[in-house]
């Protein structure tokens, strides 16, 4: 019925997906591969680069193994043993997503750096690393493991607890089968992101080739390089595509542990939960909390005391500074235009995904979910080359006036590519659970296609939009390592506030000013975190 | 505000939901749509309501083809399986959607509601959302929200499929009421013959697609054009080859024309029923239900000698033809003839 709207909507998203997202990937595996192979396998297998590239694998392995086990753990004790504080617990787990990168690198300084007030300087060390990307990647399994267990059918615990079995081996037996699919994509997505993995380990890793430089901070400093532009973008692309090769493999085997997973998935049944052998849930759970709070709570907590120890003055003063309010101004900017872009387009996708009919939408959604585990610095990289002055577009572009790269149009495609799917994803689901019953009634009552829109579908999704919106709203503020390579940094003109962290810390050496944007940043991710989950009350409140 | 619907072929891929259907229903009648799951019956109902577009056929509403014209245009009541109610709307505003849809001034919407909710008592629940409401309540709203829009017809899949036992009851005399006072033309899905045959004026009988019979309850009854349809109207049992009601079993002490010789197996009373079991040598079990106060049942013994004969409609069993096969050159409202092979009497139309 809605053919030529479907049509003009797979034209809209399908230009948007690929002018943001493909044809700078197809830039850098295109770059990547001009010099040859011998120039491609130079380039990934020299000194520095295999041990950049090893140390970010290695590092990553080592964080999703221990994520999946801590995950499951804290996702267990969630569902499973729900205490005073728990609903707390479960927030806090956002906070690392919330956070942008640059942000976390300096929560981490201020516990682990050369202040730290419990003696522990983890800079420049692989330790840092490691505890940062724990950091990072906290939430991946937790929320994957979450729902199932959630949706788990307790009578076939019960049932096996009847038929003799105990505690360990129900687990081991009837409950890990079932959640493993979702340990698994948990871990994976865990990897992914810490391979990639950019602002949040600049500061603690000191970037020491061969020591502590990760892959992407070694793709940075070959964009950086200027000795020999040519060559040093054409190792960076070949480095680049071995971060993509292995973001897509991930992709592709979360998506097929995703299906198996829902296909072992059975309707949840309401049961009390059971209330027997407490001394062993206690002990758990007093892990899972300590765990949690050593690592995201402390250095929080460490950040706050940093902030305000130079005084409530000299805060104010280094907020309302005109550079800092000028990077505010940036980022509000910046994240505004991609966040309305990207909720219109991201809504549309969600309607040709789940409503449409049309066959490859089922690509068209694994394919919304490839930014999320593509590294930052690899974004910058792609649209740099293909919106740069030496890009594919990028001359087409200056002559007739508009300059993309290291200005606002760049940030905002930087911005628009790590957000991409943040609206589909929250929107989509929805869209499935109300089927079309609604719609049909009321053009049954003789409702025009847009009346439905207005008066029945957009007020059925509006919770779940608004979500969505809020999510790509703190992911597009919270941008550091793509915006980073488009924007060029420019201070006072292209500086954003993440940027302006960085600058502070890293170039002007004011930590206090860098402390104190942090904070707000930091205020506005726990503001996000509280936004969504009050979102999602009031959503369960109305269904 | 009749409906006729003409050579209606429908097709999901290589399925074909419905195959060269003809219905019609007469202006101001209750018809049932009756048959089994999966026979097309809610596919019919949604190409008569236009949220369907058929493969060949045509749909004509009040005289006027309706084949072309969009759902929002033909002025066709739909009530939901699962009734589909706006969540986010209350009870009122749900039931007001047609009328601001079509742009009604504010008081006339309000008065048209009000009296709406009167008439499904639910007058105390105006504010409520949907969610607050119970399933009978919530199938009320339904109702009213597609009557305000006063539509030419109405159309409702199985309205009380959701529904507890003891509800569905009262809400199918409910139904029955309600439409004698509005008179609205009306089609209702359901898949429970009692339903349909006591509340409806006319019966569809649907079936792997296509239409087995249309008649009154009556007629649906008492002459099944098929097997088929005497199987789904009611209990049946064999007797002499032949497929006849348990209540249209005669028993008799002694030989006599058109009866067959039976040995009786068991005698059972449930309430002011008496439920037997005779065997018939050669050809097997036949059921037979009566009244506790019948004579010829009462001082039964297992072992005693009977002569059945069946004195209601009669179909001749197809043992292993699928009943479809039996109705193939027989239309809907044929007069037909059906004979036991026995040879036992035919007789249509009397109820015992
Ligand atoms: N959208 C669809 N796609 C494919 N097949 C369909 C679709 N809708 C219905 N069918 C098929 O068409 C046939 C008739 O379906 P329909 O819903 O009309 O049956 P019904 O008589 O209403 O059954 P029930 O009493 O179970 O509701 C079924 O076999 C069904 O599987
Ligand atoms: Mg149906």
């Amino acid at each position: 019925m809605l053919r030529p709207a479907s049509a003009a909507g797979l034209g809209l998203v399908t230009l948007w997906l690929s002018l943001v997202v493909l044809i700078p990937l197809a830039a850098v595996v295109v770059t990547g591969a001009q010099g040859g192979w011998t120039a491609f396998v130079d380039a990934v297998t020299s000194p520095v680069a295999l041990s950049a590239l090893t140390l970010s694998a290695g590092l990553s392995l080592a964080v999703a193994v221990v994520n999946g086990v801590v995950g499951t753990t804290v996702a267990w004790v969630l569902v499973r043993d729900p205490f005073r504080g728990s609903r707390l617990l479960d927030h806090v787990i956002d906070v690392p997503f919330a956070l942008p990168t640059i942000v976390t690198g300096v929560v981490m300084i201020a516990l682990y750096g050369p202040a730290s007030p419990v003696g522990v300087d983890l800079v420049g060390t692989r330790v840092g690393l490691f505890v940062t990307l724990l950091f990072v990647t906290l939430p991946f399994t937790v929320r994957t493991v979450q729902p199932v267990l959630e949706a788990l059918d307790r009578d076939a615990e019960q049932a096996a607890a009847s038929l003799g079995a105990s505690g360990p081996t129900v687990f081991r037996r009837v409950v890990l089968p079932v959640i493993l699919p979702a340990i698994a994509s948990g871990a994976s997505l865990a990897f992914a992101r810490a391979l990639g993995e950019y602002g949040s380990l600049v500061l603690i890793s000191s970037n020491i080739p061969k020591q502590t430089q990760v892959a992407s901070a070694l793709i940075y400093g070959k964009l950086e390089d200027a000795t020999n532009p040519v060559t040093s973008t054409q190792q960076a692309a070949s480095l680049a595509i071995v971060l993509l090769a292995v973001s897509v493999l991930v992709l592709v085997a979360v998506e097929l542990l995703q299906r198996k997973g829902r296909a072992a998935m059975a309707e949840p049944t309401v049961t009390a939960p059971a209330g027997e052998r407490r001394t062993g849930r206690r002990v758990v759970r007093t892990l899972v909390v300590a765990y949690v709070g050593v690592l995201v709570v402390l250095p929080l907590g460490v950040l706050v005391w940093r902030t305000f120890k130079p005084g409530l003055d000299a805060f104010v003063t280094a907020v309302t500074d005109p550079l800092a309010v000028h990077a505010f101004r940036m980022t509000a900017e910046v994240a505004l235009i991609s966040v309305a872009l990207t909720t219109v387009l991201g809504t549309v996708a969600a309607f040709l995904i789940t409503r449409s009919g049309l066959p490859g939408m089922r690509v068209l959604d694994t394919l919304l979910g490839l930014p999320v585990s593509v590294s930052p610095i690899v974004v910058g990289l792609a649209l740099i080359l293909v919106y740069g002055s030496t890009g594919w577009f990028g001359p087409t572009l200056e002559s007739l006036g508009i300059q993309v790269i290291l200005s606002v149009p760049g940030m905002v495609l930087a911005t628009m590519f790590v957000s991409m799917p943040l609206v589909t994803r929250a929107v989509a689901p929805v869209l499935v659970a109300r089927g079309t019953d609604q719609e049909q009634a009321a053009e049954s009552l003789g409702a025009s296609a847009p009346v439905r829109f207005w008066r029945i579908t957009l007020p059925g999704i509006r919770t779940a939009l608004v979500t969505g919106v809020v999510l790509a709203l703190a992911r597009s503020i919270g941008e550091y390592g793509a915006v980073l390579v488009v924007s060029g940094n420019i201070q006072g003109q292209t500086e954003t506030a993440t940027l302006r962290v960085d600058t502070l810390y890293q170039t002007l050496l004011q930590p206090d000013a860098a402390y104190a944007v942090t904070f707000v940043l930091v205020a506005v991710a726990i503001l996000t975190i509280v936004a969504t989950s009050l979102l999602r009350r009031s959503q369960g409140g109305t269904r | 505000m009749s409906i006729q619907v003409r050579g209606l072929t429908k097709r999901f891929g290589s399925f074909v939901a419905l195959d060269d259907v003809d219905v019609t229903v007469r202006s101001g009648t209750l018809t049932a749509l009756l048959g089994p799951s999966g026979g097309g019956k809610t596919t019919l109902l949604r190409v008569v309501a236009g949220l369907e577009q058929a493969d060949a056929g045509t749909v004509v509403i009040d005289d006027k083809d309706a084949t072309r014209v969009p759902a929002r245009r033909r002025d066709v009541g739909f009530v939901f399986q699962h009734y589909a109610p706006f969540g986010h709307l209350s009870v009122a505003r749900n039931v007001a959607f047609g009328l601001e849809i079509r742009k009604r001034p504010k008081a006339e919407t309000a008065a048209r509601v009000d009296e709406l909710l009167r008439l499904v008592h639910l007058e105390a629940f105006a504010d409520r959302l949907p969610s607050e409401l119970s399933g009978g309540q919530r199938q009320r709203m339904a109702l009213a929200r597609a009557l305000a829009v006063e539509p030419k017809v109405l159309l409702l899949d199985e309205p009380f499929g959701a529904l507890d036992a003891t509800v569905r009851k009262e809400l199918r005399q409910w139904l029955r009421r309600l439409h004698d006072e509005v008179h609205v033309t009306t089609v209702f899905v359901t898949h429970d013959q009692a339903e349909a045959l006591e509340v409806a004026d006319e019966i569809v009988v649907v079936n792997g697609g296509r239409v087995e019979q249309v008649g009154t309850p009556d007629e649906v009854y008492d002459r099944p054009v098929n097997e088929f349809v005497m199987r789904f109207l009611g209990p049946t049992t064999s007797l002499a080859g032949a497929l006849v009601r348990p209540h249209d079993v005669e028993v008799l002490a002694a030989a006599a024309p058109g009866a067959v010789e039976a040995e009786v197996g068991s005698l059972r009373r449930v309430g002011f029923e008496a439920r037997l079991v005779a065997h018939v040598p050669g050809s097997g079990d036949v059921d037979v239900l009566g009244s506790r106060s019948d004579p010829a049942l009462r001082d039964l013994r297992p072992g005693d000698r009977v002569w059945l004969r069946a004195v209601g409609p009669v179909v001749e069993a197809a043992p292993s033809a699928p009943s479809v096969d039996a109705s193939d050159d027989v239309a809907p409202g044929d007069p037909v003839g059906v004979a036991a092979s026995s040879g036992a009497p035919v007789r249509g139309g009397v109820p015992a």
